[in-house]
């Protein structure tokens, strides 16, 4: 993992990675929870708001290293109609390089979401006994929301090899955010805890299975730029 | 002449809808410089690109420094490969270059990278703090980066795809310095594989040849045996069928006409008013190549 945070370190500043791997979601975590804990008596509304505040800035925040980490390290590798540079082909390293890279990326992206979503339960709970959770849970299903479609939209810009709806898709990225007003609109208590808590287990699977489903497309991928093309070319 | 081989390659094939990339045999020899040779699209980049282990969906077996294999341990780290696009991404700068090489390859010095970026005048917007993608390079200064990473690191094999067609005649005439002295520095364990058009000028580098035409080779020899095979013909007026029949390409022009022929058949031209004169490596490659070629003069 170190050794893929060295590769990282290249193409993206050493602090810009730090504050979006791990200053911001641990930022976030500690406080929220801080919050919560001296806001323990604030009224029901304005702690709705802050949590709601503080999963835009997580969804925001997942969504842009989904799109970060798409131009600078995994664009790193790979152009943008996904030819694999030729260097990278004439070292053994290289094409491992390109899967640990893309490996590291997910599994960051899914543990800091993790994290952060931990922050904002634990905050729930601290804040209001008994709404609170159910309000987090809210919350949490919108982070993992929005991270699942940037997720998938990214993949799929990757693989589709056109940079001008990949150029659109990266633009209006900004409009999956919309959907929060659902969370002040819709009031907990008309679900019952179970279905968001399977919801959200379902979301993270969901998100699982789209980047792994990504991961097995560049490999399949790679195969194909590398043991496979040239159908039509010389 | 007694030599082993850097690369031996056994039915090489490749098929791409019409075209067919075959070789039988393939013998790279070590220790010495080897020139590939043909026109626009005989297959040239195609094996490049197999041979240095860019391209993997061909048929056929290629073992390198004896019976090793692409993959086995050690051996990619001893090829340096350049090619002629998509070697670097056209985003990336020269910082990232240099960055990117020092982890791809553990044999990678930085310091004699900048250093042979320095004396090679590689234009120096794409390095520092504001540098500028190699997209914005001219293709001179593009290959020279590209030859400045691959140089940057211990080798014992270049196989370089048409190194010398961007560069300007004095950078041309470097690189020929820099290839003999790189042959010259490894004690008959270096050898350099590259693919050009300009014979002229890299026939001073060139110590084996391969000619290929259509995908398959035509030629292939030492220098000094391929310029004994062969010999140029010369004679005033228009050459006569009997002679055509003889010689392998024969050019007219208003003062006579010039052909090459193998220089064993030069007994049946006894009577003839003809002279022969010993070819270079440019006019037997162009005559070996004019066999098959589609191309014809134009109307102007």
């Amino acid at each position: 993992m170190f050794k893929t945070i060295r590769q990282y370190k290249s193409y993206t500043s050493k602090n810009v990675m730090a504050a979006a791997y791990i200053l911001f979601p641990a930022a976030i975590f500690v406080l929220l929870v801080t919050m919560a804990f001296f806001g323990r008596n604030t009224e029901v509304q304005t702690f709705r708001t802050i949590l709601t505040t503080f999963s835009i800035m997580v969804s925001v925040w997942a969504s842009v290293v989904v799109c970060l980490s798409d131009r600078f390290n995994f664009g790193a590798f790979l152009s943008d109609k996904s030819r694999i540079g030729e260097i990278a082909r004439t070292s053994s390293k290289g094409i491992k390089m390109i899967k640990s890279i893309t490996l590291w990326d997910i599994f960051s992206r899914l543990l800091l979401i993790v994290i952060s979503s931990a922050g904002i339960a634990v905050a729930g709970y601290i804040g209001h006994p008994d709404k609170g959770l159910k309000f987090a849970m809210m919350c949490i299903l919108f982070i993992l929301t929005c991270h699942l479609i940037t997720s998938l939209l990214v993949w799929i810009c990757r693989m589709i090899e056109n940079q001008t709806i990949s150029t659109l898709i990266y633009s209006f990225g900004i409009l999956y955010f919309f959907p929060v007003a659902l969370i002040f609109i819709l009031p907990e208590e008309i679900i019952p805890s179970f279905i968001y808590t399977g919801a959200v287990i379902g979301q993270i699977i969901l998100d699982v299975i789209v980047n792994s489903a990504g991961m097995l497309l560049l490999n399949r991928f790679i195969k194909r730029e590398w043991y496979n093309d040239g159908k039509d070319r010389k | 002449m007694n030599y082993t081989d850097v690369i031996t390659g056994k039915n090489i094939n490749k098929k791409f809808g019409k075209f067919e990339l075959d070789v039988p045999e393939l013998h790279i020899p070590e220790g010495f410089s080897t020139a590939l040779v043909g026109e626009n699209g005989a297959g040239k980049t195609t094996l490049l690109n197999i041979l240095g282990g860019i391209r993997r969906d061909n048929k056929g077996e290629v073992c390198y420094f004896g019976d090793k294999k692409i993959d086995d341990e050690g051996v990619m780290e001893r090829i340096g490969f350049t090619g002629t696009k998509n070697y670097f991404l056209p985003h990336w700068n020269g910082n990232q270059i240099r960055e990117l090489s020092d982890m791809l390859f553990d044999n990678f010095d930085k310091e004699k990278f900048d250093a042979i970026c320095k004396s090679l005048n590689i234009d120096d917007s794409v390095f520092g703090a504001k540098a500028k993608s190699v997209s914005k390079l001219s293709d001179g200064n593009l290959m020279k980066l590209m030859l400045a990473t691959v140089f940057a690191r211990k080798t014992d094999l270049l196989i370089l795809d048409e190194p010398a067609s961007p560069l300007d005649p004095l950078m041309r005439d470097l690189l020929g310095d820099i290839l003999r002295t790189y042959i010259a520095e490894g004690n008959g364990k270096r050898s350099i594989l590259f693919s050009t058009h300009n014979i002229s000028d890299m026939e001073d580098v060139t110590d084996y040849i391969i000619v290929m035409d259509d995908g398959k080779i035509l030629e292939q020899g030492f220098v000094t045996d391929i310029k004994e095979k062969y010999v140029i013909v010369k004679g005033d007026g228009e050459a006569s069928d009997e002679l055509k029949k003889k010689m392998i390409s024969v050019t007219s022009g208003k003062y006579g006409f010039e052909g090459m022929a193998l220089a064993e058949n030069t007994e049946s031209f006894t009577g003839m008013n003809i002279s022969f004169e010993t070819p270079d490596l440019f006019k037997i490659c162009v005559a070996l190549l004019k066999q098959n070629s589609k191309l014809s003069m134009p109307v102007l």
